[in-house]
């Protein structure tokens, strides 16, 4: 039987949360004051050698960037005049988007599918896939849980992935999106609160490259299910991740960017 | 077995026992097991010693940083090694057969610990990070973890006293105990500049039940209440947004 919790990111504003860490940092207010679920039962001992089917660890270089994907995606007529809007602003002299201005988290599909490595770390029940970018860290879980319920305190700019392996291919379910960040989806379109992302990860080539299929639905957005495809090569095994320093601050690097535009461009 | 829950000023609250699930597959490692999960730290999880700060450090200079702190913090900065390790919502950490990954819903990129590599890359090519460079490796069920390649940007506040720079170092030791159900962690600061001594603290995490979801601390800096709140100035050169 379930648990129900109220673990920090659903009960407190999350700009609070790093508000109030920071501002104190860490020092004056406790953690205990944000104490989520904690677990009774005792951890493994020792690592199971059943593995999964594939290892999708590793350093992963984007080869043909998102951008790039053919503009097929059929609109709704609000999507379409959203981004129709963007488009002039952007015309209008307005080319810095809003999220890069203020160094927002980038989030889905984003984070995916830019010129940086993508780092996936597989671990028993849970994948990290880590981004140099100004993002968080996208959690697949491939424990079986489902998606919490969508409400506005369960939303993220890399939604709530749930992930299972059909053979050797690993199939992620997203939701619970938030409109925040990069919305923009390659081919057209953006990301909403109403958006559900279906990805199929595949290695090709001996495992040297790695083949990902999106698929977006959204009926706020799209009239059909809108789907690319994204190609990785494996980096060497020595290659190490770099972080991002964007600076918000620096207000001088956008002093002639004309302002900002909305971000429903891809 | 089932999960309880802390009370403070979000109470939990338990609606049922909840049946623990056995543990899913790893990948195959020879590495020992079960740092993978989220970790939470609580009111009892802190042993933190006051550092012995090297003489040539000034309150002028310690005040300098605590000022640059509150920057990051303002401006929804990345905000690195220590506070990345001091996070109120629960790190996650994911072991890999050849990295261990932290992530924390602080805005801060993750930590990357490889386990499959002796030394970091030559100075020449290495770009200091708030993280640093970690280096892992096991030694029976102990993960030994050394740091280097710091820069001193971000917050560098170290817990006891001092600050990162780019000349500081870090040890850190990972045991499971209480039968994993929780995880100490050792750190170990050394710093000539700063530190007159191995600066030592500890901290305990709790496994937090198996069905946390990680949240996002989506941080915007041209947020003006938020602004507003942190200082007594607005956010410089703002313009017309259109959003």
């Amino acid at each position: 039987m379930p648990v129900h919790c109220a673990p920090v990111s659903r009960s407190i504003p999350r700009q609070r949360v790093i508000l109030l860490s920071g501002l104190l940092l860490g020092l004056l207010l406790g953690p205990s004051l944000l104490s989520p679920c904690f677990a009774d039962s005792a951890a493994p001992a020792t690592a199971s050698t059943a593995a999964a089917p594939v290892d999708l660890s590793g350093f992963w270089q984007i080869k043909v960037f998102t951008a790039a994907v053919p503009r097929t995606a059929k609109l709704t007529p609000r999507a379409m005049a959203l981004l129709q809007a963007s488009a002039r602003e952007m015309a209008s002299g307005k080319v810095i988007p809003y999220f890069s201005r203020w160094c927002n988290f980038v989030g889905m599909p984003f984070l995916m599918g830019q010129s940086p490595p993508i780092n996936i770390v597989q671990g028993s029940d849970e994948i990290l896939i880590l981004a140099e970018q100004n993002s968080a860290a996208r959690h697949i879980y491939l424990d079986g849980r489902p998606h919490p319920a969508p409400t506005p305190l369960e939303r993220r700019t890399d939604g709530h992935s749930v992930g299972h392996w059909q053979g050797d291919v690993l199939v992620v379910d997203t939701t619970n999106f938030s409109d925040d960040g990069a919305i923009g989806i390659p081919g057209g379109g953006y990301r909403t609160p109403t958006s559900h992302l279906v990805e199929r990860f595949q290695l090709l080539s001996g495992g040297q490259s790695m083949q990902i299929e999106s698929t977006w639905d959204d009926p706020n957005v799209f009239t059909e299910p809108h789907s690319y495809t994204s190609t990785y090569e494996k980096l060497p095994p020595d290659t190490y991740a770099y972080e991002d320093a964007c600076d918000a601050s620096d207000a001088a690097a956008y002093s002639r960017s004309g302002g900002t535009r909305s971000d429903h461009m891809p | 077995m089932r999960a309880h829950c802390m009370l403070g000023l979000l109470a939990c609250v338990a609606t049922a026992a909840a049946a623990q699930e056995p543990p899913a597959t790893m990948p195959a490692t020879n590495a020992p097991a079960g740092l993978t999960g989220f970790w939470a730290l609580r009111f009892d999880s802190r042993n933190v010693v006051p550092a012995v700060l090297s003489p040539s450090v000034t309150p002028d200079e310690i005040a300098r940083h605590l000022s640059a702190d509150r920057h990051v913090i303002r401006w929804c900065q990345p905000v690195g090694m220590p506070l990345v390790m001091e996070s109120s919502a629960p790190l996650d950490i994911v072991q890999g057969a050849t990295q261990v990954a932290i992530a924390s819903q602080m805005p801060s990129a993750a930590r990357h610990i490889y386990l499959d590599r002796r030394t970091p890359p030559g100075a020449d090519i290495l770009e200091p990070t708030r993280n640093g460079f970690s280096i892992g490796e096991w030694d029976g069920q102990t993960l030994f973890v050394h740091t280097t390649g710091f820069d001193d940007q971000g917050v560098t506040h170290l817990p006891g006293g001092g600050f990162r720079t780019a000349t500081s170092e870090l040890t850190e030791r990972y045991q499971l105990v209480d039968q994993g159900r929780e995880l100490e962690v050792t750190f170990t600061w050394t710093d000539p500049k700063v530190l007159q001594q191995p600066h030592t603290y500890a901290f305990r995490y709790y496994r937090v039940a198996r069905d946390f979801n990680a949240g996002e601390s989506f941080c915007d800096p041209n947020d003006q209440e938020r602004s507003a709140f942190l200082t007594s100035s607005p956010a410089p050169a703002r313009m017309p947004e259109s959003r």
